[in-house]
């Protein structure tokens, strides 16, 4: 693998990385399995390609994406919540619709292209803004989920019960959360739109598995009960999954190609899962 | 004060499994008083701790807190009013969360949960002065996860967790059923010992005879959805638990 290869697995795994702390948040955090992702993920991209076109500031086109995504997170909720649909059919149901959104915002073109277009990634090298976006985005979910209001997120994952007992009002807290994964997946989504020069709507096929991946392989690296560390390892397992999947493809001995890389996380995900934790064994897993 | 006037609780209403669980059901019970229900399974015991808690609906009747109809508060906002201890420690606690965070989090019962960080030395030290009431070494193990406890140290913290907020009413339900004798016997003297402190409004629901004659101020017994006999203090002192176990299988 030679050194550009490498570094362009360490940004994809930075900008994943983001993914994987939405998806931990909904899968981990609130026990919530919420398949909008694979829409929201390409609202955000079709979002900042749209706003990029037509000539508004990068970082205002990413806080832009994160907002819709945001919105259909709350599309997710509201579907779960008010309208009593499993959180399964709920998810699905919304990225199903998205499908058709992202075309709408993206005037019916599927696939835009950002040639000669001002991008966060032509102001400077593109690895260190990676860098200190994704140690933003860290920090500022890592410190939520510390607080009073992170405290009853994670409640409701654990002992929903409980949860009521204490005062925690599921509905409105499941919604908050489902609009903050959304809204960092979408993120996520507008920086790979930034970072690869094109919005496709049909790249947000999988995001979820590959958020998963990245999530679980995060977890038996950094197998740890500290909110930092794990929301760390949510990105360090997303970068380790995008060097692990570089190394497949570019291993000259196996002969895989780039249409095998649906098959490689699979297996990937299946290997991670029979894994034993590193280190310390999980309690009570 | 806690009073319950002509509570109406009728489950699967319309279906061949509808059952009259609570009938004309009157409670009174004033400030500082601590009452032991009694009776057998089925009798609506705890199905009036979750119309109190607010986690049913009465069809009929008022559930009133210190002269206030609370009767349609949701749970969640009654909880800053009413505290319960579940019978299962699994239940009430969370394994994967510290004992830190799970005082933390009983902390914030029924206050606004805010961007703020939980983790302050401010409350630590709180939890660690409560915590050192159970002398059961934990107010050393706040950084334990929970799911490293026994059953009796996760009650005990759950009785905890039940007092470490405001409230006006707690509720025991069967707080000892899932422990061994003698860790029950040990949890149940904690769990006195708390309400005696706090001196708020306590009701304990228990299968144990024992705890009914030995704790609290009076003991009612529950039949049908009613309460249909009630023992003061000093009936009380005259019965043994083998003439009260008499009483429930007489009704």
């Amino acid at each position: 693998m030679s050194y550009f290869e490498l570094l362009s697995s360490l940004e994809l795994g930075l900008i994943y990385g983001i993914t994987a702390l939405g998806i931990c948040l909904t899968f981990r955090i609130i026990d919530f399995p919420d398949l909008t992702c694979d829409g929201s993920f390409v609202l955000g991209a079709a979002v900042a390609a749209v706003l990029l076109k037509l000539g508004y500031n990068p970082i205002f086109a990413l806080c832009i994406a994160a907002l819709a995504g945001g919105i259909a997170g709350l599309g997710t909720g509201v579907l779960h919540v008010y309208f009593k649909m499993t959180n399964l059919l709920a998810g699905i149901l919304m990225a199903f619709m998205l499908y058709s959104i992202n075309l709408k915002v993206m005037q019916g073109i599927p696939n835009i292209a950002l040639l000669n277009t001002e991008t966060m990634f032509t102001w400077g090298n593109p690895f260190f803004s990676l860098c200190a976006v994704a140690a933003i985005v860290w920090a500022a979910i890592s410190f939520i989920l510390s607080t009073d209001f992170g405290l009853a997120l994670r409640s409701i994952g654990q002992n929903k019960r409980l949860a009521v007992n204490c005062g925690v009002q599921i509905s409105f807290m499941t919604i908050l959360a489902l609009i903050l994964s959304n809204a960092l997946i979408a993120f996520s989504g507008a920086l790979f739109c930034q970072h690869q020069g094109f919005a496709d709507v049909s790249q947000g096929v999988g995001t979820i598995i590959i958020g998963l991946a990245a999530v679980m392989i995060g977890e038996k690296l950094l197998p740890s009960r500290s909110i930092w560390y794990s929301m760390f390892a949510c990105i360090l397992g997303s970068i380790v999954y995008r060097i692990l999947v570089a190394a497949a493809l570019h291993s000259e001995w196996l002969g895989l190609q780039t249409q095998d890389l649906n098959l490689i996380t699979g297996g990937m995900v299946v290997a991670v899962m029979l894994m034993p934790t590193l280190g310390v064994r999980k309690q009570n897993a | 004060m806690l009073k319950l006037s002509n509570i109406n609780v009728t489950l699967s209403k319309g279906t061949p499994l509808h059952a009259e669980i609570l009938q004309n059901l009157n409670l009174q019970v004033g400030n500082g008083e601590f009452v032991i229900i009694i009776g057998s399974n089925g009798c609506g015991k705890s199905t009036m701790f979750n119309t109190i808690a607010g986690f049913i609906q009465p069809d009929s009747g008022a559930v009133i807190i210190d002269d206030s109809d609370v009767t349609d508060v949701k749970c969640a906002r009654r909880a800053a009013l009413v505290s319960l201890v579940m019978q299962d420690p699994r239940v009430g606690t969370m394994e994967h969360m510290t004992i830190e965070e799970n005082l933390s989090m009983a902390y914030m019962r029924g206050k606004a949960r805010g961007l703020c960080l939980h983790n302050t030395c401010e409350r630590r030290n709180l939890f660690i002065e409560k915590l050192a009431l159970l002398n059961m070494n934990l107010e050393n193990k706040l950084d334990q996860l929970v799911g490293n406890l026994s059953g009796g140290q996760r009650q005990a913290l759950s009785l905890i967790m039940a007092i470490i907020a405001d409230y006006k009413i707690l509720l025991l339900d069967e707080i000892t059923a899932a422990l061994d004798p003698s860790t029950a016997d040990n949890v149940m003297a904690i769990a006195a010992k708390l309400v005696q402190e706090e001196k708020r409004t306590a009701i304990m629901i228990t299968h144990n005879m024992h705890y009914a004659l030995t704790y609290g101020n009076r003991t009612l017994l529950m039949n049908r959805g009613k309460i249909v006999r009630e023992y003061d203090a000093a009936t009380r002192s005259s019965l043994t638990p083998a003439m009260l176990a008499a009483d429930i299988g007489e009704i």
